[in-house]
């Protein structure tokens, strides 16, 4: 691309199948194909079972392909050394169950752990991306509790500040804000929405609301039975009709890129 | 100093404070230990004074006999060869199968698992069982402690090969191979008692779980193995405690699960075949420290793993020492672990889930 932006992910004709394929079970994804340019805020949206995370652990590599590749900055993702690929790439997962109780600023530490060397203590430069990432999400008040006592949207902010403290280019989010309440679901996603902007952050992002996916993502894939239907801008994509078709709700436009959802089906 | 700096600054004081608790806790442990072993020493039947024991230590250490010569020649005995290896295998086994307990509670992501619950102890138990059988009935000169250690570590490979689905081990699989492997060995274990018939006392003996008669060729082979496997989970500490959230998350954080999963458990099986050949079966050690450590200062290996090491070693060394010499019997040890240990875990057990209410 000549504008200046670069290629951060490539989705590669990717398909998957479990290895016990029948008629009635088919490929959970079938030859997507996706660019995301470095500094997009992708949210991926689609019915219950249409492969969103499937996809998601296609491209972190927590699952191997059955055809196509994904390349991350234009190398094979399968490529990476473990530790390189970890200060490249982050994941806030959905559910993060946490049995031993571990303080919040343990956790949120161990984002820094891809940036330090065995044995060796954090640095102030760890301690102040600890910082950062915790003030962003305004969990610095839990510094010195115990991450199992607090409530799953308390913890899903701590979980998303251990992710950001990793420092990665490129952040995936699978529904990572499912447990906060809206504020602070609306504060992360602006959160996200900034350092897209300002630090060329890429964000890819499985989103459940999509309110919030017009209001907040810069572009949005829609999968539907294992297919990718259509990719790009989020205005562009997010249509009344388009939803209708996929998703089966009927949704007026309110404001400039807000989205009404309608009682009747 | 702006609000970010004034900020920074309380994370780093928070991590220091953090610091601060486990390097207190480690050096009074320390005292502690080294306190309860001199005063072991002076428990028992014979009477010995605490002078005793330091002329006799230091008198051995420097080679120079002339320190205890005066006293009865039955003195030094007790002192050096009787109470001391005896004190000092305590320290080792119970400080060894904490660490295990810890390694095996992050490793299965369950706070409640120790190296029975792999199956591993059950194993080694076996593995002896089986060499003292041979032993009475073939007339055979086994060494019982490498049996011991066949047993465990033959085990963790059939656990672990149960366990494997596509070439992954997860730990959920880990601990239902281990119970499955662990309750087919304790009929084995049966059977093999049984099939000793009258001799069956030197099998029970043995499992029964018991400091008495231990040497220093015991503490000597057992203190290099257990402190060369414990300094190996200390080493990897730091991903220890990313991969007990998971393997997912160890993997998102350039972790190689699988590898080190593989690392830690060869290390937990080899301090657990060592502690269970020295001691026979002990338990609840492994449960209960790492437990009520987790609650003094959090959940970090890298300060847990040594706590638990020095901690263990005290908790099993005042029960030994309360063990032999409170009765006019001997009550073995590991009866009296698991006698105070099961209900105090009950008790924990109970707090735990209130507050989690």
């Amino acid at each position: 691309m000549g504008d200046g932006t670069v290629t951060m992910l490539c989705v590669d004709n990717l398909s998957f199948g479990y290895a016990h394929r029948s008629p009635d079970r088919p490929q959970t994804l079938q030859d997507v194909q996706l660019e995301v340019a470095s500094g997009g805020f992708w949210g991926i949206v689609g019915p219950n079972g249409s492969g969103k995370t499937t996809l998601l652990n296609l491209v972190t590599g927590q699952l191997h392909p059955t055809g196509g590749r994904v390349l991350l900055k234009g190398r094979p993702i399968g490529e990476y050394p473990l530790d390189e690929l970890a200060r490249l790439a982050a994941v806030v997962p959905q559910n993060l169950d946490i049995r031993f109780p571990f303080t919040c600023l343990d956790i949120v530490l161990m984002g820094r752990i891809p940036h330090k060397s065995r044995l060796a203590g954090y640095s102030d430069q760890d301690l102040e991306q600890a910082h950062q990432a915790m003030e962003w999400t305004e969990t610095l008040n839990f510094a010195g509790r115990l991450i199992t006592e607090l409530s799953g949207g308390e913890r899903q902010r701590v979980i998303f500040a251990k992710a950001l403290a990793q420092q990665p280019e490129i952040l995936f989010l699978d529904e990572a804000f499912s447990n906060m309440d809206v504020y602070y679901s609306i504060r992360c996603l602006d959160l996200l929405g900034r350092l897209c902007r300002e630090r060329r952050l890429t964000v890819v992002s499985i989103m459940h609301d999509l309110n919030l996916t017009s209001a907040f993502c810069s572009d949005v894939a829609v999968l539907q039975a294992g297919q990718l239907v259509s990719a790009g801008p989020a205005a562009a994509i997010l249509t009344p009709e388009r939803i209708r078709d996929v998703f089966r709700i009927h949704v007026v436009r309110a404001g400039e890129r807000g989205l009404a959802i309608l009682p009747e089906c | 100093m702006n609000a970010f700096e004034r900020q920074s600054r309380n994370l780093g004081e928070l991590l220091r404070s953090q610091r601060r608790t486990v390097v207190v806790a480690g050096w009074s442990l320390l005292a502690v230990a080294v306190l309860l072993t001199v005063l072991a020493i002076t428990f028992g039947r014979a009477e010995i004074s605490v002078a005793d024991v330091f002329s006799v230590v230091s008198g051995k250490l420097s080679g120079d006999s002339s320190l205890y010569d005066a006293m009865n020649p039955a003195k030094p005995a007790i002192i050096w060869d009787v109470r001391l290896p005896r004190i000092l295998c305590a320290l080792v086994v119970g400080g060894g199968l904490a660490v295990a307990g810890v390694v095996f509670q992050a490793l299965l992501m369950n706070p409640l698992a120790d190296s029975y619950t792999m199956g591993v102890s059950t194993g080694a138990a076996f593995g002896a069982s089986v060499a003292i059988y041979l032993n009475i009935f073939a007339a055979g000169n086994l060494p019982v402690t490498l049996f011991a250690f066949a047993g465990a570590v033959l085990t963790l490979v059939v656990v672990v090969a149960i366990a494997r689905v596509g070439g992954y081990v997860s730990s959920a699989n880990l601990v239902i191979a281990g119970i499955i492997v662990s309750s087919i060995l304790t009929a084995a274990i049966t059977m093999v008692k049984s099939l000793a018939g009258e001799q069956v006392s030197a099998i029970v003996a043995w499992l029964i779980g018991s400091l008495a008669a231990k040497t220093w060729e015991h503490f000597l082979y057992g203190l290099p193995l257990v402190l060369v496997a414990c300094l190996v989970c200390y080493y990897y500490a730091e991903d220890l405690n990313v991969l007990s959230l998971g393997d997912r998350e160890a993997r998102h954080l350039g972790i190689d699960g699988g590898r080190l999963r593989k690392i830690l458990l060869a290390a937990g099986a080899l301090i657990t075949a060592v502690c269970v050949a020295i001691g026979g079966i002990i338990g609840f050690v492994g449960l209960i420290v790492p437990h009520m450590l987790r609650m003094l200062v959090g959940s970090d290996n890298k300060a847990l793993i040594p706590l638990c090491g020095l901690s263990g070693g005290v908790l099993l060394l005042a029960a030994d020492t309360f063990a032999r010499s409170v009765m006019n019997v001997e009550i073995p040890v590991g009866v009296l672990t698991t006698l105070l240990g099961g209900p105090f875990f009950v008790y924990i057990f109970r707090m735990r889930n209130k507050s989690l209410q």
